[in-house]
């Protein structure tokens, strides 16, 4: 039986060193080139969020636009200048805005912030471990990502403007500057701002593939970790396994953009001229795209439905039902999403009988999905519901998943995607299944461990004042969609007037438009909720919601190593809520049956975890069960790091 | 909560107000430099874009911007400030209005509210909204995709709201408060197997139909006898749409992007015997005799389009260098269908539904079904594009320029 390595006099100076590096940090190692997850993650949630504000901002000049084409809003111009003339929306810029929020929500909130934040924050948190495998990398992950973000709002500033071409960037239209203003410098700062940004998603998702497969704490077995990490783990292989062929898409776009190849150019005449290229094909690049484009919405979707599990189990204090099924669902999920992208592609012109193929896959995402949905169900199924703030997101995220993913059904089957394909029924599906439903998650996650990020609770009412109006706007918007995508209303026109079959929905769109905008200012209070809870929020008790998982164990002060003293050593599953017999209704991870018999008083607010983490010997079963305890030292003296504990 | 002390309430509130007022003295000012930028961007931005301001007037200051950023900034401190003083008020007297309603049973009734009153709304904006959506569909094929789609929808809508309201039934059956603990339960096969098998079902029904009715309208069908076949070409640019008939022979002749100029807008080959008789409409009118088996050549100019014929349930991709197909045959004409819908205005659109540039939004065409007598008439009152002298010597001119 090997002893377990770190002794109590390492502890006592290991200790002693972090709090004498903790003073030494200055403003730059501490919250900017900071490579401590946890900070990490705080910079990730804003970074996000900050992005997604400004995506959603977007979205309500083009409602404007959508709901009152003929009104003149000064105050555009005011903001917008030149693409605004006389308080009009330019067309031109319309598509600017729409690629902008697609780009920034898709990629920007839901990917990098939503994925970033909560796989840096809870990975080594939830597994017991003292960081990332590697935080220099994570470091460099989150810089690739901001730098990222810098480029593609400097899109912005120049002078043709930002990339319009729709966030799906299709060529020849993206490619050819002569095709729209957006495709010139704005197109090219498009694809560096992507570039970039793959290269942080790639770094943080070898970093999260490898601390999930090797920096387990002791007795963290694989069937005993929480769904969130596992669905964060699946999400980097899924990202790993599809980004690089996007960008060799968008690379290729690039060369076909501004060296003169024609990898998806031909046969084009365009402004009085017939161009060279010849040969090129533009389904490679839809090809290309869409297998990263596809599970790219599991990419959003899976962390989403990871945290609402943690939520879901934790506030309806029992365990999650089902665990196994809901593994396999989320490894089916990843497995089947490679196999259905070119749903997206059925009416492009390619081989018909791909369109067969392709509506049988992609039906089969459905049964792993809806056995997620009935999970959740009958986990509240005869819970305690404790109604708090993170539980209502959850619960929106699984309504709008039901809403959503239900009307997947008409678009994964080829001949009804006919007539819906590109209209404001795939908008309405795409919202509600991946955008709302993920950013319900992201800020149910946000609610939820905003307590484990800094040290204080949001304020609750504000959060219900919050969740209810985001709650009934997001629907009110996004449901009529579906009605409009009946009238077969297509998606991405400046302005429904010029067709019959689009212009009598005018009524329903000035609707939507004034439901988005107080959807969009709802989230004000949010914002407000949010900083000002950061300084002023009641302080919260080391564990607030009563939950099992290992985060809670850890203090919240920055300490870098996350547990001043030994790591937690896992005796149990990360669901045990209301088991019988036991004293509380929640029996944390790091809780074994011999500190139960010892009378440890864990449910008090004042009970300090490192009592029993410090006392504890690994027993034989725990050393066996569990993957060889990799204490941090191989990963981390690769970095040279002093201030994690050498032991 | 804040000791209640003897001091008066007034001069307690009072003193906070404006010790609070002190600390965010800063927003007004802020207000008015943020106000004073923005003026002076919006300047900047109106005489570009109207580009016929001079220096001067791009500088002089927009008093009007700054009034609107002040009023903004106010109202978010008369916002902060009120949100405050609400929380003084309850902190200092205790009486906070809200301290008796049980959050779990307040956000139970909304969630019950919400939940109901939204499956009501959805259900009656099925109804309300059901006239204007797509007609019955005026092809084939298309009655063929409406009956599956109304099948899926029959699955769905009712999917949607038995799950949705097993979802409140859990919130309302199991909030904290209705009941005390949870039950300590980890699976159960029986629910597993049956959600399965629930799932399931629709999914192989659906595919399957689904796989049936796709190999229908892209290459599933042949002229029956006695039907008449009709071949055109569609073709689009930024931001128009092109087509082309063919001649008496029934066939249309050779193109090559490379011959497009002039006026010959489609790169025709004349050179090509099939092509000597195509016929370019002059009016933007796209006319197919009723019950014909239509097959459209779609392509592209310049950038990615896409032919959307929703009323026939007919959509395909128009991809530069590659010509695609598809096939359809129109059931009602246009008269016939406007008699339908009570609707003398009624037409049958085609629309550009793949981003295309700033005036995707407007590529329209007519298209107008109507009996083969009328369909020839029209037809015979077109010319062919053709026209052998004009051509032959803009080619000369062009090859001695």
């Amino acid at each position: 039986m090997a002893t377990h390595p770190v002794t109590t006099a390492t502890v006592v100076t290991a200790h002693h060193e972090h709090h004498h590096e903790h003073h030494n940090e200055s403003f730059w190692t501490k919250y900017i080139f900071s490579q401590d997850h946890k900070m990490i993650a705080k910079q990730f949630l804003i970074t996000g969020f900050a992005a997604g504000f400004i995506g959603i901002l977007l979205s309500a000049i083009f409602r404007l636009q959508l709901a009152y084409p003929d009104v003149s809003f000064p105050f555009l111009e005011t903001i917008l200048g030149k693409w605004a003339p006389e308080g009009r929306l330019d067309p031109n810029f319309y598509m600017a805005l729409v690629t902008m929020h697609g780009t920034i929500l898709v990629f920007w909130l839901l990917t990098g912030g939503l994925s970033g934040t909560f796989a840096n924050l809870l990975i080594p948190l939830q597994l017991g471990a003292r960081d990332m495998a590697s935080p220099f990398l994570n470091m460099l992950s989150f810089h690739f990502f901001f730098w990222g973000t810098v480029v593609l709002m400097a899109s912005f500033f120049v002078e043709t403007g930002p990339a319009a071409a729709g966030w799906t960037v299709y060529p020849p239209l993206s490619a050819l500057p002569q095709a729209m203003p957006g495709s010139g410098l704005g197109m090219i700062l498009w694809i560096a701002a992507l570039v970039l940004f793959v290269v942080g998603v790639l770094m943080g998702g070898l970093n999260y593939i490898t601390t999930v497969l090797n920096m387990r704490t002791q007795g963290m077995s694989p069937l005993r970790m929480p769904l969130v990490i596992w669905a964060l783990f699946t999400v980097a292989v899924l990202g790993l396994l599809s980004f690089p062929p996007a960008v060799a898409a968008f690379i290729l776009l690039l060369f076909d953009h501004s060296l003169g190849t024609s990898f998806y150019l031909s046969d084009i005449y365009i402004a009085g001229q017939a161009l060279p290229q010849q040969g090129g094909n533009i389904l490679l690049y839809l090809h290309l795209f869409w297998f990263l484009g596809h599970p790219e919405v599991y990419i959003v979707l899976l962390p989403a439905l990871g945290i609402t599990s943690e939520i879901i189990s934790t506030h309806a204090r029992k365990p999650i039902f089902g665990y196994k099924v809901m593994v396999y669902s989320i490894l089916g999920i990843a497995f089947v999403s490679f196999i259905v992208w070119a749903h997206h592609m059925f009416v492009t012109g390619m081989n018909p009988l791909l369109g067969s193929i392709f509506t049988a896959t992609t039906l089969l995402v459905a049964i792993p999905s809806a056995m997620k949905i009935f999970n959740y169900i009958f986990t509240l199924w005869k819970g305690n519901i404790q109604l708090n703030t993170p539980m209502l997101f959850a619960i929106g995220t699984v309504s709008f998943f039901i809403s959503g993913g239900l009307t997947g059904f008409f678009l994964g089957v080829a001949p009804t995607d006919i007539p819906l394909h590109n209209t404001y029924f795939v908008v309405g599906h795409f919202h509600l299944v991946m955008g709302v439903a993920a950013v319900f998650a992201m800020f149910g996650g946000t609610y939820h461990w905003f307590p484990r990020l800094w040290g204080r609770m949001m304020n609750e009412r504000l959060g219900y004042i919050h969740f209810w109006l985001t709650f009934i706007g997001a629907n009110l918007v996004f449901f009529p969609m579906y009605y409009m995508g009946f009238g077969g209303v297509p998606r991405r026109y400046y302005a429904f007037t010029e067709f019959s079959f689009t212009s009598k929905w005018q009524d329903l769109n000035v609707f939507i438009t004034i439901a988005a905008l107080i959807t969009i200012s709802a989230q004000l209070i949010f914002i407000y909720n949010f900083f000002h809870s950061m300084f002023y929020g009641k302080r919260a008790p080391r564990n607030p919601w009563k939950a099992t998982t290992l985060e809670w164990s850890a203090p919240v002060e920055h300490i870098h190593g996350n547990w001043p003293g030994k790591l937690p050593v896992v005796h149990r599953w990360a669901y045990e809520y209301s088991k019988p017999g036991a004293p509380a209704d929640f029996i944390p991870q790091y809780i074994s049956d011999e500190d139960i018999a010892r009378g440890v008083r864990w449910w008090e607010d004042d009970f300090d975890p490192a009592m029993v983490i410090d006392r504890s010997e690994p027993g034989e079963g725990e050393q066996k069960a569990s993957a060889p305890e990799l204490s941090p030292t191989p990963a981390l003296s690769l970095n040279q790091k002093p201030d994690h504990p050498q032991v | 909560m804040l000791p209640r002390q003897d001091s008066h309430f007034g001069m307690k509130l009072m003193a906070y107000i404006c010790s609070y007022m002190k600390r965010m003295r800063w927003l007004p000012l802020l207000g008015l430099i943020a106000g004073t930028v923005w003026a002076q961007i919006g300047a900047d931005a109106r005489a570009r874009a109207l580009e016929l301001a001079t220096q001067e007037q791009a500088s002089s200051v927009n008093w009007n911007s700054i009034l609107w950023t002040v009023v903004w900034m106010e109202t978010i401190l008369v916002v902060i400030l009120s949100i405050r003083l609400t929380d003084l008020v309850i902190r200092i007297t205790g009486l906070d209005p809200f301290a008796s309603w049980d959050r779990n049973k307040v956000n139970t009734r909304l969630w019950m509210a919400v939940g109901i009153g939204g499956i009501i709304l959805a259900i009656w904006g099925a109804f309300k909204y059901a006239p204007l959506t797509l007609p019955e569909s005026a092809s084939i094929h298309g009655r063929y995709i409406d009956a599956l789609r109304n099948f899926t929808l029959s699955f769905t809508f009712p999917a949607f709201v038995i799950v949705h309201i097993m979802l409140f039934y859990m919130i309302w059956r199991y909030y904290n408060g209705k009941v005390s603990s949870a039950t300590y339960e980890l699976t159960n096969h029986t629910l597993e197997r049956a959600s399965f098998i629930a799932i399931s079902i629709p999914v192989l029904i659906i595919a399957g139909w689904g796989i049936y009715v796709w190999n229908l309208p892209v290459h599933g069908q042949r002229p029956t006898e006695n039907q008449r076949t009709l071949e055109i070409e569609v073709v689009a640019e930024q931001f128009q749409w092109r087509v082309r008939y063919p001649g008496n022979d029934g066939k249309l002749g050779r193109y090559h992007y490379t011959l497009i100029g002039g006026e010959n807008v489609l790169g025709i080959d004349f050179t090509d015997p099939k092509a000597q008789d195509d016929i370019l409409p002059a009016l933007k009118e796209i006319h197919l005799p009723v019950g014909a088996l239509v097959t459209i050549y779609v392509r592209s100019k310049d950038v990615l389009h896409s032919l959307y014929l929703p009323h026939f349930r007919t959509h395909v991709y128009a991809v530069p260098g590659q010509r695609n197909q598809v096939m359809f045959v129109p059931t009602i004409t246009t008269k016939e269908m406007r008699r339908k819908l009570g609707d003398p205005q009624f037409d049958y659109e085609l629309a550009c539904n793949q981003l295309c540039g700033g005036a995707h939004y407007n590529m329209r065409m007519k298209v107008i079904v109507e009996s083969w007598e009328e369909y020839q008439q029209w037809l015979s009152q077109q010319k062919p594009a053709y026209n052998p002298p004009v051509v032959t010597e803009k080619r000369i001119t062009s090859q001695i320029l």
